[in-house]
This record gives C-alpha cells, sequence and structure tokens, in this order.
C-alpha cells in the first residue's frame, strides 16, 4: 500500500525514507 | 432526411461501448450521422464496434474521462474544441436537434436510456482517477510494506487521535479532492504551533483519515481557516492548561444536505458528518501544525471534545442562527468556531413561564468556571426545543432572550470578591463595590440542537476571551 504523508512536509533532504522492505530490517521488526 | 442545420466548424463526437444494448441499437444511426456529418466515435470496449463506422478505441479510457463521460451513449456537439452540447442517452429527438439531421432511425423506439461509462465503473474509477489526475497531489508518498498493517502504520507515525484512522491512499485522497472547487495546492491557513501552511490537499488528507466523505471537505476547509485565525487562537487553545478546543456550530441548507445532526443527541456520538467534520480539523493541528498533546496542548484534563464537537444547528428555529446574528448572509452555510468545554446539562422541567427558566438558566451559566468569575470567560447556551418553545411561546426572541439572562446575571461585587463565601478564588477587591455581569458583551452565544423529547438545555464554557485568549468567528463556506 502506499499512502500520503499526513505530516507537514519536510525540508527538502530531511526525512528520507529507506523503501519498506529496508525498513523491516529496524531492531523493533526484527524482533517481532 | 433533413438539412444540415449546424455550421461547418461543429463536428460531433459520440462515445459508445459495445456492452451496452442501447449503443447496439443505435449503430445505425451512427452509422448514418458518421456518412453525412462530421461524426468521431470513441468505443470504449471494443475496437470493432461500431460496425460500419470507423471508431477511435479509447482503450485507457482517457477520453472518457477527461470528456466526463458518465452515460454511453453520449453524443456530444463540439465547436472547435469547445463542448457546445451533449445528449446523454438516445432519444430521437434530441440527437435529431443536436445533430440537424432529421428523421433518424424512425424504426427504433423514441428514447431508450444509455449504460453507464466505463469510466465511471466502481471497479475502474479509483485507478483511472489515480492515473489521471494523480498529478494534481503534491505530498510525499509513504510506501508501507506488504505484511505492514495500515491501521498500526498509522499509530506508529503518530498520526492519530488515539483511535484509528483511514490510510490516505492516493485514491482516496483525490476522491475527497472532489469535494471542493478548490485546487489542492491552495494554501488553506497557516497552522499553529509550527506555523505551516496547510494546502488543500493536506485538509483532504485529514479529512480522509477522519472519515469524511467528499462533501464535507468545503466545511473542514471552513472550519481549518477560521480556527487559524489570530482571532480564534488555536495555539492558544492549544496551550492552556484549560480543558478546550474547537466547538464547531454549522448552518444553512448544507448542514441537511450533508446529513448532519441537529436534533437526538446532537452533541453526541452516532451522526458521522458531526464526528468527521470535527475530526479532521483537529487532525489538521496535530499533523500539519504540531499541536500534540503533553507537547504544545497542555492541558490539565482535557475534554473528550478535543477529539471533535461540532453539529449543526436547527434550520427552522424561531431564534434565527447563530452564525446569522454573527454576520453571514442569511440561508448561507456558514460555521462558527467557539474555544469551548465540554457541555453540561441544564435541567429545568417545571418552569413554564420564561422568566423563570431564564432565571434557572442563568443560575447555571453563573456557576461555569466559578460562581465567583465574571467577565473574563465567554460561554454557549444551547437551548433545547421543549426550553426553546418556552421562550418563543411568549414571544422571546433571541434579543430578548439574551438581555433577560444577562439581567439575571448582573452579580454584586461583594459576592465575587476574593475571599467572599470563603472562598479565596474570585474577582480583586477593587471590584466589590460594583456590580458585574457574568459575562462580556456579546460573550453569551446562543445556539439552537436536540431532540424534541426533554426540557433541558446545554451550556459550554469557553476559554479566556478577548485579545489574551479566543473570540469566537463565523466564516461562510464556499465550495
Amino acid at each position: 500500500m502506499r499512502i500520503l504523508d499526513a505530516a507537514a512536509e519536510a525540508p527538502e533532504g530531511a526525512g528520507y525514507e529507506l523503501p519498506a522492505q529496508n525498513r523491516i530490517l529496524t531492531p523493533e521488526r526484527r524482533d517481532r | 432526411m433533413g438539412p444540415v442545420a449546424t455550421a461547418p466548424t461543429t463536428q460531433l463526437v459520440a462515445v459508445v461501448k459495445r456492452e451496452c444494448e442501447t449503443c447496439q441499437m443505435v449503430t445505425p444511426v451512427l452509422r448514418e450521422l458518421h456518412r453525412r456529418r462530421r461524426l468521431v466515435v470513441y468505443t470504449q470496449d471494443d475496437p470493432a464496434f461500431p460496425e460500419g463506422v470507423s471508431a477511435i478505441h479509447d482503450d485507457d479510457l482517457a477520453v472518457s474521462w477527461h470528456q466526463q463521460i458518465d452515460t454511453v451513449p453520449t453524443l456530444i456537439r463540439m465547436d472547435g474544441d469547445v463542448e457546445v452540447e451533449r445528449v446523454v442517452g438516445w432519444s430521437r429527438a434530441e440527437w435529431e436537434r443536436l445533430s440537424g439531421v432529421d428523421g433518424l432511425a424512425p424504426d427504433l423506439p423514441p428514447t431508450r436510456p444509455g449504460c453507464g461509462s466505463m469510466s465511471v465503473d466502481p471497479d475502474r474509477v479509483d485507478e483511472l482517477r489515480r492515473r489521471f489526475e494523480g498529478g494534481r497531489l503534491h505530498s510525499r508518498h509513504v510506501e508501507l510494506a506488504d505484511e505492514e498493517d495500515d491501521i498500526e502504520v498509522m499509530f506508529q507515525r503518530g498520526w492519530s487521535d488515539g483511535l484509528p484512522v483511514v490510510p490516505p491512499t492516493e485514491a482516496r485522497v483525490l476522491r475527497m479532492l472532489d469535494g471542493t472547487s478548490r485546487a489542492p495546492e491552495d494554501v488553506v491557513a497557516t497552522v499553529p504551533p509550527d506555523l505551516v501552511d496547510v494546502t488543500v490537499e493536506k485538509v483532504a488528507v485529514a479529512a480522509v483519515m477522519a472519515g469524511c466523505l467528499p462533501e464535507y471537505l468545503p466545511w473542514v476547509i471552513t472550519v481549518v481557516e477560521a480556527v487559524c485565525t489570530d482571532e480564534f487562537n488555536i495555539h492558544g487553545v492549544l496551550a492552556t492548561t484549560m480543558p478546550v478546543g474547537p466547538v464547531i456550530v454549522c448552518n444553512g441548507p448544507g448542514t441537511q444536505a450533508i446529513g448532519m445532526n441537529a436534533g437526538v443527541n446532537a452533541l453526541g456520538q452516532g451522526n458521522r458528518a458531526n464526528l468527521t467534520i470535527g475530526r479532521a480539523v483537529q487532525l489538521v493541528v496535530r499533523n500539519v501544525g504540531g499541536g500534540r498533546p503533553g507537547e504544545v496542548d497542555r492541558a490539565t484534563h482535557g475534554n473528550p471534545g478535543k477529539l471533535s464537537f461540532c453539529f449543526a444547528e436547527h434550520s427552522k428555529w424561531s431564534f434565527g442562527s447563530l452564525a446569522e446574528s454573527r454576520g453571514a448572509a442569511p440561508g448561507a452555510d456558514a460555521v462558527t468556531v467557539f474555544a469551548g468545554e465540554g457541555p453540561r446539562c441544564v435541567v429545568d422541567q417545571l418552569s413554564r413561564t420564561p422568566e423563570s427558566l431564564a432565571s434557572s438558566i442563568a443560575a447555571c451559566l453563573r456557576t461555569l468556571h466559578s460562581p465567583k468569575l465574571v467577565l473574563v470567560f465567554d460561554a454557549m447556551l444551547v437551548l433545547g426545543p421543549e426550553h426553546a418553545r418556552v421562550f418563543t411561546d411568549s414571544g422571546w426572541d433571541r434579543e430578548r432572550l439574551l438581555a433577560e439572562l444577562d439581567q439575571r446575571l448582573q452579580i454584586p461585587g461583594t459576592e465575587l470578591v476574593r475571599g467572599a463565601a470563603g472562598i479565596a478564588e474570585g474577582m480583586p477587591a477593587a471590584f466589590a463595590a460594583h456590580t458585574l455581569p457574568k459575562f462580556r458583551a456579546g460573550g453569551l452565544l446562543l445556539a439552537g440542537a436536540g431532540g424534541a423529547a426533554g426540557l433541558f438545555s446545554a451550556i459550554i464554557g469557553g476559554w479566556a476571551n478577548a485579545e489574551i485568549g479566543s473570540q469566537p468567528v463565523t466564516r461562510e463556506v464556499r465550495t
């Protein structure tokens, strides 16, 4: 699923997010 | 056959699909017009249809979408690039008039309705909207992994007010934007506390998350505009330790058109429009403005109405609308925002005269915030219909009722000063020699809502008023 950011837009260059498949590797997600 | 009556620069455009029986029925007519006139046929589902006509296959439905075709067959007369007129479905008389060709297919029935265009097929419409209008949106996209729970993601990102929110997909936001004529990039307001410009698109995102229907969007936009004024001061309303939030009163025929509740349980749960309009506004303040509880929002207790406190006023009650009393045009759709706490019930089931009931309500109003504090807080009185009738049956109007309440809320300073009645709280000692009104001039707002049964009204205490606090704001809704 792809959603739109509900928050105020971050300045250009800030708030960049890793693609979803990479985010899965964060510790909390790995532990679940 | 009659003469060709239309100018040579005009041409006809027909949009059809084979699956439609009416389109199949008018195939001979299309052939005839194709032969006699400058007819361009777009076929949605089958490039070989209609037989005998060289049709253009609208395979991606782009023409149908951009021409806003909702029914096939549709016959359009164009003058150059400009549409002059269209006929939907089959009507011999209308097709003859539009084409300028008489005697079309005399063996066909005179009229027959068409079928739904593929471009409005519920299975396709969201994808088409995303494909053809997605470029209108500017918000950053957030990709969720397949195994992520979309509702939980909303919570994890801090976008929720504590209840589940609807994920703002591109399709949902585009659908929401159909509710307004305003461009997505239009800036609605600058939202405190972070002082961020909020666009129509971001308001639409919040409206989706809150559960709004597209027709609510103009109301949400208007309320966002109203609360983000210096007069209303949403920054202060957020930051105060008092339990206040925007109380939204909606007026005008539009309230009924979108199904708002002014009747039974008007201030309570159960009505989608009431609840989601107020909720969307708070989500804008939270997610765009950065106004979150425990951060800038420092309320000691808060109140459940900070999730959403929005209701419509009775359209035909005898006191006239709150919005009109505050300058809105008669009959206009309008909102009034008031920084208020939760409602309290005024119980009086025995008063049968307006004088008695006014005294009863005034006694309750006096207790708001503290019976010993006056002038610094506004309030709203929401009269229930049965209470309202006690006044109107005696000929009291809005002005009379407010004047009578004000008269009953003139309080001797000796009862108000600090220490009086053994209570340290109160007005400064200098006021002991004065008689003070509970409310400043215009500080008591009067609205009408509630179910038909019950000799009750509701009173809503406000926040600090005037320059240091919040002023009620009324705005007309524009689509």
